[in-house]
């Protein structure tokens, strides 16, 4: 057996124990060695993951490695070593706002890396056992993170309501996988794939699934929990929600769809048509109305979700591509923006969108990468939100899907009138009397550089669309073999 | 037709639970007395209120009991196949011990364990 396939798996969880061993042996005054442990960890995974050999099996079949399970573990890793980043101001007590109640960042990193190594399970697994845990893994230390601020009611409530919601995401989950089982005699993806046949019965289970998968990745109707979750919690993990969660949440639809029910998979893109459609159409109305920024995020974040799923439409391996294209560039802009926030409420500790007034006015670089994320997000060209738009937007017009399009398409220009409305607050609205340039960490400032430079790159250089394409044609040749 | 049998299923086990529930609120006899409405403390006399604030150490005693109850479910069903898994299994309980040992100690040195 080749175990060097599940290295980059075994160093994040090395590194997670690392990480909280290392928190009872340091002293409070170099806590600065746990984020270093944690970053290098993630870089080192990383690179173990891009040098993995791309193609092959463990456990006799159970761990699969291929293109797209790269991919996503790529980019899992990425947004775990940007959120490290971001959060080590914040959980060093280097903000300029106290927060009290922090809890021990030892034992931030460690919850964080597991859920790294459970997402990458997620991706690789072959067998809903293997699915199911790597899934738990994944999503009960995130219900710890939201309450990490032990004092504040708000983070509370989030970590309260995110366990309640995400257990009963679960059960769901559970009890459709067990009836798939039970139908189809066998714990293994493909082989439960090739025995079901459409019944009532397997209909019923896979919505369950769906469902629950749902709630991971914010479909309408499954979204309330976001909007409060991502409030309460600290924005650095607001922000790993955001991103590594629906990542999660599209990993686990591709497992569902392309290994499991592939043969049953055209007759379910109505029914993800009109989930799309609501979950864009809801996303962007609802995000009008918000004052804070981070709720605003959430329904962005929601209203993302349903682009991202209008792939599904054509299963090929165009669909593939621009699905996992636009991942790629919704964690890079939605990390940019994400960055901005968590910087702008560690100096002033202000969450509201009217509180960004005048910010061009004091810190013009800022407000330029978060406008710039901004109007990604929004989808301008030649930003990279337009050509991941543009990509998932022709996959659905070549499937037939048109009125989906043009849903899609008036729901764009609805949510650029949102965007914008942050847009004006730092660049029309006059600054107050006495406001000053705020100062910036070192590591955020070069964080926020790199992220917009990035957001322009990924719309401007074909080589990653490129490297997407030839990592969804693998998994596409894998999965339909 | 096969899913008929499930929605008698739904329905006798909802009438199940109802009909419980019914037929002892309409057959059993209520003499409600102070002695009866006295939260159940072991048999002792209740002292004070119910609502209290528990010290928050029960609940890391109870998790850290958790840690133990967990392994002891693992390693019964160990035992009895032991000499079939061989030293593969014995790996494999090491390494799942370890991971516990590792929690425990973890909560031993952050003074989980002193009582506040």
């Amino acid at each position: 057996m080749n175990f060097w396939l599940m290295l980059p798996e075994l160093v994040v969880i090395a590194t997670a124990f690392a990480a909280g061993g290392a928190d009872l042996l340091v002293a409070d005054r170099s806590r600065r060695a746990l984020a270093a442990i944690a970053l290098g960890g993630i870089a080192a995974a990383f690179t173990a993951a891009l040098a993995a050999p791309l193609g092959g099996a463990l456990f006799g079949g159970r761990f699969i490695v291929d293109g797209a399970a790269r991919w996503f573990k790529l980019l899992f890793l990425l947004a775990g070593f940007l959120t490290v980043v971001l959060s080590k101001d914040l959980l060093e007590g280097r903000a300029r706002v106290r927060v009290r109640g922090i809890g021990f960042p030892g034992e931030y990193y460690t919850l964080l890396l597991f859920t790294l190594a459970g997402m990458m399970c997620l991706i690789s697994a072959t067998d809903i056992v293997t699915l199911y845990v790597s899934l738990e893994l994944a999503t009960l230390p995130l219900f710890v993170l939201a309450a990490w601020r032990r004092d504040d009611a708000r983070s509370g409530e989030a970590g309260l309501k995110y366990v309640i919601v995400g257990a009963l995401a679960s059960a769901f989950i559970l009890y459709g996988l067990g009836i798939l089982y039970g139908l189809a005699g066998s714990t293994a993806l493909a082989a439960i794939g090739r025995a079901v046949a459409p019944s009532p019965a397997f209909w019923l289970a896979a919505a369950l699934v769906l469902a629950g998968v749902g709630f991971k990745l914010t479909i309408v109707p499954f979204h309330m929990w976001a909007a409060d979750v991502y409030e309460g919690a600290p924005t650095p993990v607001t922000a790993y929600l955001s991103v590594a969660s629906k990542a999660t949440g599209l990993a686990f639809l591709f497992q569902l769809f392309f290994r499991m029910l592939l043969p049953h998979l055209e007759a379910w893109t109505p029914l993800l048509a009109i989930l799309a459609a609501t979950t864009m159409t809801l996303g962007n109305v609802v995000a009008i109305v918000q004052s804070n920024i981070k709720r605003f995020m959430a329904f962005s974040a929601i209203s993302q979700a349903g682009y991202l799923i209008m792939g599904f439409m054509a299963p090929g391996t165009d669909g593939v591509a621009a699905m996992i294209f636009y991942l790629l560039v919704y964690i890079v802009t939605n990390l940019a923006v994400f960055a901005c926030i968590i910087w702008y409420s560690n100096e002033t500790g202000r969450e509201r969108i009217e509180e960004y007034r005048g910010l061009a006015r004091t810190n013009p670089l800022m407000a330029l990468a978060m406008m710039v994320a901004l109007f990604s997000l929004a989808g301008i060209p030649p930003l990279s939100g337009f050509v991941g738009k543009f990509f998932l937007f022709s996959i659905a017009s070549a499937a037939g899907c048109h009125w989906l399009v043009a849903v899609a398409a008036v729901n764009t220009t609805i949510s650029l009138y949102y965007y914008l409305r942050i847009v004006r607050q730092m660049y029309i609205e006059p600054a107050e009397e006495d406001a000053a340039p705020l100062p910036s960490g070192r590591a955020l400032a070069a964080v926020i550089g790199a992220l917009a430079v990035a957001v322009v790159l990924l719309g401007i250089v074909p080589w990653f669309y490129a490297q997407a394409h030839a990592h969804a044609a693998l998994w596409t040749a894998a999965a339909l073999r | 037709m096969e899913y008929f049998f499930i929605l008698v299923f739904i329905a006798l086990s909802a009438a199940f639970v109802a009909g419980g529930l019914i037929a002892s609120r309409l057959v059993a006899p209520r003499r409600p007395g102070d002695v009866k409405n006295s939260p159940y403390e072991c048999g002792e006399q209740p002292i004070g209120r119910t609502w209290i604030q528990f010290n928050v150490g029960y609940y890391l005693f109870a998790l850290l009991f958790l840690v133990f109850d967990v392994e002891a479910a693992f390693l019964y069903p160990w035992a009895v196949i032991v000499r079939e898994v061989g030293l593969v299994g014995l790996i494999e309980v090491g390494i799942f011990i370890l991971v516990l040992i590792a929690g425990l100690l973890y909560a031993w040195k952050k003074g989980a364990l002193e009582w506040l």
